[in-house]
């Protein structure tokens, strides 16, 4: 069995890690707007959200450093695989659910390195909160 | 709790029965239910936005979904070349896509529980190549290959995915098939006669017990081939 992803809270209910994870989102950008544009992540409170929620996550498969927008999720300097990306998106439904909103996390493109919304923790949360702006929520 | 597809008859009649015997919690699910209640919904698993509307359904009621049977399917025996082309379309939404995307909307519910696992369902018509089920049996061979794959993309979520692949069982699935061409099939078959969908139940209720846990990524002929 894998490690159990609790619904509605977005968090692993595997016994905590120890935390050496440092979510750096000034640097990037990730709450001021004008910065955000630059950075292409955007600014709103989902795509906060969600980056709390990743970065969650990856504390939780014992991913260590400061994980920034540009942190690559999948490919060879990836910090997670695909069953860790496929835990990273349960989260995040279950955190949109839990605000009213949804997650699809179905592309075409999922697995693409260069394309791919996957590719890096600012590509997510960029395309998590390109739905919730969009309305892909209910 | 586990979800069976199919459920309202035939073998996914009987896989229903036979785990409620068990003590599990079933949820039923049929295109064409006699009555909704709380053990049975409506839903036609070739449609993806109703398999994702019951996925949602039962996210938000947090139910916790370990086991899925994949046993909704149709089948509609004919010579490819005479077979309506919207017929072959019907096979291959139902059998075929209806098991990826009941796939894909329901283990995710089980990836939050830790695990579970998934039986699908092909046909011995596949590994016999039987005339007159071309497109049935290819709509069944999807199913095979993606059972393998999907198998290895969930190993590492606590997620097992196996295939039971029955040869004639006493179902509707049967009815106007003739005869003799049944009698051929199951003697080709490694153990020759027919089985019961009781007899099917049994291995699919093992499949989604922890006695299979060192089973994934496999195909099993009901009968051998």
């Amino acid at each position: 069995m894998g490690r159990p992803v609790s619904a509605g809270s977005g968090a692993l209910t595997a016994e905590p890690r120890p935390r050496a994870l440092q979510l750096d989102r000034e640097s990037r950008g990730l709450q001021g707007s004008g910065v955000m544009e630059s950075d292409g992540c955007g600014g709103s409170a989902a795509r906060d959200l969600a980056f709390s929620v990743v970065g969650e996550v990856l504390g939780e498969f014992g991913v260590e450093g400061v994980v920034t927008a540009s942190t690559p999720l999948l490919g060879a300097d990836g910090v997670v695989d695909s069953m860790g990306l496929v835990q990273v998106c349960v989260a995040l439904e279950d955190a949109a659910e839990g605000a009213g909103l949804r997650f699809d996390w179905t592309s075409d493109a999922a697995m693409s390195r260069s394309r791919g919304v996957y590719r890096t923790v600012g590509s997510l949360v960029e395309e998590f909160g390109r739905q919730q702006a969009q309305g892909a929520g209910s | 709790m586990i979800v069976v597809t199919g459920a309202s008859r035939g073998l996914g009649a009987a896989v229903v029965e036979r785990l409620r015997a068990d003590g599990e919690a079933v949820l039923g699910v049929s295109r064409q239910p006699a009555e909704e209640s709380a053990g049975l919904r409506r839903c036609d698993v070739s449609r993806a936005e109703e398999v994702e509307a019951l996925a949602g359904d039962l996210r938000r009621e947090k139910q916790p979904v370990t086991g899925l049977v994949n046993a909704a399917g149709i089948a509609s025996m004919n010579l490819a070349l005479m077979m309506p082309t919207a017929t072959a379309r019907e096979l291959v939404a139902t059998n075929l896509l209806g098991t990826i995307y009941s796939c894909q909307q329901l283990v995710p519910l089980m990836v939050r529980q830790g695990g579970g696992a998934v039986v699908n369902f092909s046909t011995i018509a596949v590994a016999l190549g039987l005339r007159g089920e071309s497109v049935y049996a290819a709509s069944k061979a999807g199913v095979e290959g993606f059972t393998r794959a999907f198998a290895r993309e969930v190993s590492g979520l606590g997620v097992r995915v196996n295939c039971v692949a029955p040869g004639p069982v006493a179902t509707d699935l049967l009815a106007g098939v003739p005869e003799e061409a049944l009698e051929e099939v199951i003697a080709r078959q490694v153990l020759p006669r027919a089985f019961a969908p009781e007899e099917v139940a049994d291995l699919v209720a093992y499949l989604l017990s922890p006695r299979s846990q060192a089973l994934s990524g496999l195909v099993l002929p009901v009968g051998g081939v």
